[in-house]
């Protein structure tokens, strides 16, 4: 890592490089090593170092963004050079650019030190605690562990200086019977000492060894559980089609229809919460504007969506806080997202179906209608039959057709216990009871 | 850099690593997009490294670094060493299957560099595809977009292969959004998802014509919204060459993959169905099917001179008149079976690893000419440009929606539209009720870029050669 002070250097070096132009820019450094396994055995095992810049020049109103992952100075004016050919060519932007505010915080050092220098063989001792715990019921393990440290800086010619690092730890891990029958847990933390891989690890053993012989069930309504993986995918597709501010001011989202209504019971909330512990936690987006607590369904209603940096500036809104990169200043997405836990435990959710459906993981999820949310995919790792509130029998897969907000009016329960899953991000989601959730058709496994 | 990869094999040789290989790559991007007539984002992207891979004692182990001094390289080389020799306590051993070394360079074979393109003429073209888009009323939203890749890669291994490629892309398209009250539809051009994509030059973009083609886009999206959906239940259809391209990727280009087949993709993209036992005894589809995995098809976007293991670029069958006859391998997967690779391991960049990959991936045309296929309909549907995609982690439970559906009736099609139209089914029973392809003509490779796979997650750029075919009695529409 190259410290703050580098930063500060680039900056000036930046400003020599790029005078006559105002600019904003998103620079960071990062290093994440990764061991996979697969049939009980290291297979891939990778450590990555790279940097990254991307600097968005503004001048009479035109924008352009350029990147680069060499910061020399011979580089910077070679960028430079491309920057002065490529705006010629640059029509004004049909409303007035500005660039963010000002803002002067102290370093945001958020990594755990631990994190900085982490050996492979690290990794590969946890690696030999989830074989055992597999072996223990004649299973197999697949799966990752990983470890990254990285440094984020946002920086303008308005004055703008945020300095940031961070450590994130994160795994998943798969276990297989002989017949194929298996089960999954993922996890995320800011240090591999903080990871839950081996409770997660003796759980996924449990329920990978139940997951056999597997019945047929025919398609039709089901009362279902959920689990956090599970819920987490419908939460992530929901950010994903109906959050993006851009979409919703254009008329091309569902939250035209939904945003404001009452989308759930009153015991759903759903939130971007960068003050959560349990995430990374990550302090300002892409352009630098502070990260806040952004309810997104609160008490059942739909109340927000996210408007990135560009957006807001054009439709005038104010921005979320929620910018994922310079390029794109129209893509907004919460990295923080937190599903809040109900009043009941996870086994009085579990007793209150008589007959239903446990759903450990979804598959390759689709929108198939973005204007009602409809999703489609596929069940795996652990189809259950939940008779009497105990997981009684393995089922084999099937597909689902179901819309988000169709979904949320058959919310009946959410488990006061939650889990911290990795996912596309990071994100903090308890089990879910559903009624009338479809199952449309059948596969062989 | 070509010198200082050579040192670092000797080194690593020296230190006792059965086998190395080193990659560095520049990468050059440019993307465009237009937005309404107004230019919404406009990048251009620089991007280099080098990649270490090195095995020891049936152990792998990989450093990538950006910092490219002779000292962080050697040290990224010392890492690499030092994790696969953590590995190699932890892996039963690594079989790798021969490979002779080449000493070569190639080129992708384009007319007109897209980076010497005035950038106006580029955005100039696009604002007036969207501006033509929009002049549809219902139409919100006008999206135009190019991008544009230049790759230079040398590959040095400790055999003695010393390769240099340059890989050009380019890729263009345009949508429309057109929305009511209640509704908003879609339709994109050539290609859903960003467009379409080859390994060509600027030429590549002119012959798509999307000024030319952007009125009918906003005025079948305005359409839509008027359309209704289909009544679900068993049809015959017909689906286009780019929707075929999909249905070829995720039912018969990722369950080849023999990496999939050996459990290495459980944790994250699943397995497949296609296990060894089925090897040239499956009868996957019907007699008319034949699908190829080749990398040699000038200007597909999954064809290059050598993959990322040093292995040259072929052809070889993956279903052979409807019988399953072969993988996508690399050199560890191949020697498994105790073959050698079929050039199928592809990295994204430095930063990664070479993993199967798919090339282009290709059903081969068949004799008939799209109206023959809609002929041989009493009463069913043309299928036409992926809207969305979803298959079951073993590759046989698919359900995919497209932008649109023609309706066909009499053997001709009617002019009537539907929206949201989806259908689905299991892989060899859709494949073995194939009765038509369409011929030569019609065949064209679909560039798709965004092939997610890996952990890290890597995205690939893939081609697959297809042109319409016909299936009988396949389930279209579930009702909701």
């Amino acid at each position: 890592m190259r410290g703050e002070q580098f930063y500060r250097g680039l900056m000036r070096i930046m400003n020599d490089a790029f005078a006559g132009y105002e600019f904003l820019a998103s620079v960071s450094d990062k290093k994440r090593d990764l061991t996979r396994f697969a049939n009980s055995e290291i297979h891939q095992n990778v450590s990555i170092e790279g940097s990254g810049l991307s600097i968005m020049l503004v001048k009479n109103n035109k924008l352009l963004v350029l990147k680069s992952n060499d910061f020399s100075q011979a580089a910077l004016k070679s960028l430079r050079e491309r920057a002065d050919e490529m705006i010629g060519h640059v029509p004004e932007l049909p409303y007035k650019f500005k660039m963010p505010p000002l803002r002067m915080t102290f370093p945001f050092e958020k990594a755990d030190p631990s994190m900085k220098e982490v050996s492979p063989s690290k990794r590969a001792q946890m690696f030999d605690m989830v074989k055992s715990k597999a072996e223990e019921k004649n299973l197999k393990a697949f799966g990752y562990i990983a470890n990254d440290f990285e440094e984020d800086v946002v920086m303008s010619t308005s004055g703008l200086f945020l300095y940031a690092t961070y450590s994130a730890a994160d795994y998943n891990v798969v276990m297989m019977n002989d017949s194929g029958g298996s089960s999954y847990a993922s996890g995320f933390a800011k240090s591999l000492e903080e990871l839950d891989i081996n409770e997660k690890s003796s759980e996924v053993a449990k329920l990978a060894s139940m997951n056999i012989p597997r019945a047929e069930i025919e398609p039709g309504e089901y009362t279902v559980v959920l689990g956090p993986e599970a819920v987490a995918t419908m939460f992530l597709y929901f950010a994903y089609s109906a959050l993006n501010g851009m979409a919703y001011e254009m008329k091309t989202s569902s939250a035209v229809k939904y945003l404001g209504k009452k989308v759930g019971p009153e015991f759903l909330n759903f939130s971007d919460d960068p003050k959560d512990e349990r995430l990374m936690g990550i302090e300002f987006d892409a352009v630098g504007e502070e990260r806040k607590t952004l309810p997104i369904i609160e008490n059942g209603e739909f109340k927000s969506v996210l408007y990135a940096y560009g957006t807001a500036l054009r439709f005038g809104k104010d921005p979320t806080g929620n910018t994922v990169s310079l390029e794109n200043m129209d893509m907004a997405f919460p990295l923080n997202p937190v599903v809040k836990g109900g009043e009941v435990s996870k086994q009085d959710l579990f007793n209150s179906v008589n007959e239903g459906i446990y759903i450990h993981r979804f598959h390759y999820v689709n929108v198939v209608d973005h204007s009602e949310l409809v999703l489609t995919g596929m069940t795996r790792d652990g189809l259950f039959l939940i008779e009497n509130g105990r997981i009684t029998k393995a089922l084999r897969n099937m597909r689902f057709n179901v819309s988000f907000y169709d979904l949320m009016r058959k919310l009946k329960g959410l488990s006061k216990e939650q889990e911290v899953i990795s996912s596309s991000v990071p994100m903090v989601v308890p089990y879910a009871v559903f009624e009338g959730f479809k199952f449309t058709s059948k596969t062989d496994h | 850099m070509r010198d200082l990869l050579k040192d670092v094999m000797e080194y690593l040789k020296s230190k006792g690593a059965d086998y190395a290989d080193a990659r560095y790559e520049e990468h050059r991007l440019e993307n465009i997009t237009v937005e309404n007539a107004n230019l919404k984002s406009l990048s251009y992207d620089f991007d280099r490294g080098v990649g270490i891979r090195v095995l020891y004692k049936g152990g792998w182990g990989f450093a990538a670094t950006d910092k490219l001094g002779k000292d962080r390289v050697m040290k990224a080389a010392d890492l690499a060493l030092e994790i696969a020799k953590e590995s190699s306590s932890r892996s039963k051993g690594t079989e790798f299957a021969a490979e002779e070394p080449h000493k070569d360079e190639f080129r992708s074979p384009f007319e007109k560099d897209p980076f010497e393109v005035p950038l106006g003429e580029k955005i100039d073209l696009l604002k007036e595809a969207t501006s033509s888009m929009m002049k549809k009323s219902d139409v919100r939203r006008a999206v135009g977009n190019m991008d544009f890749r230049k790759i230079t890669k040398v590959f040095v291994n400790t055999e003695g292969s010393d390769i240099e490629q340059l890989i050009l892309i380019s890729g263009a398209g345009i949508v429309a959004y057109a929305a009511s009250e209640n509704d908003f539809q879609v339709r994109s051009y050539p290609s859903s998802f960003g467009g379409d994509y080859a390994t060509r030059g600027w030429e590549f973009v002119e012959q798509m014509d999307l000024i030319g083609n952007s009125e009918r886009v906003a005025e079948e999206a305005s359409a839509l919204l008027k359309a209704e959906e289909i009544e679900p239940g068993e049809y015959d259809i017909v689906i286009d060459g780019q929707q075929m391209a999909l249905q070829v990727h995720e039912s018969c280009g990722h369950p080849t993959e023999l990496d999939r087949v050996f459990g290495y993709e459980i944790s994250f993209a699943g397995g497949s169905f296609l296990q060894p036992d089925k090897l040239n005894k499956l009868r996957y589809g019907s007699d008319v099917v034949s699908i190829t995995a080749d990398a040699t098809i000038p200007g597909g976007l999954g064809s290059f001179g050598y993959d990322d293991e040093g292995v040259k670029a072929q052809k070889s069958f993956l279903v052979k008149d409807g019988m399953f006859v072969g993988y996508l391998m690399d050199r560890q997967t191949a020697a498994k079976l105790g073959m050698r690779s079929n050039g199928a391991a592809r990295a994204q960049s430095w930063r990664n690893i070479p993993i199967i990959r798919m090339t282009n991936i290709n059903l081969l045309p068949g004799g008939y000419t799209l109206d023959d296929l809609v002929s041989g309909i009493d009463y069913g549907f043309l299928l036409s440009m992926n809207k969305s995609w979803s298959i079951d982690d073993m590759r046989v439970n698919f359900q995919f929606a497209t932008e649109i559906a023609y309706e066909i009736k009499g053997g001709k099609l009617t002019g009537r539209i539907f929206k949201n139209p989806v259908y689905y089914g299991r892989t060899t029973e859709f494949w073995n009720s194939c009765d038509g392809i369409a011929d030569q003509s019609s065949w064209h490779v679909w560039g798709l870029p965004n092939c997610g796979k890996g952990q890290p997650m890597q995205v690939m750029y893939v081609g697959h050669g297809t042109s319409p075919a016909r299936f009988r009695n396949v389930k279209v529409g579930v009702a909701r």
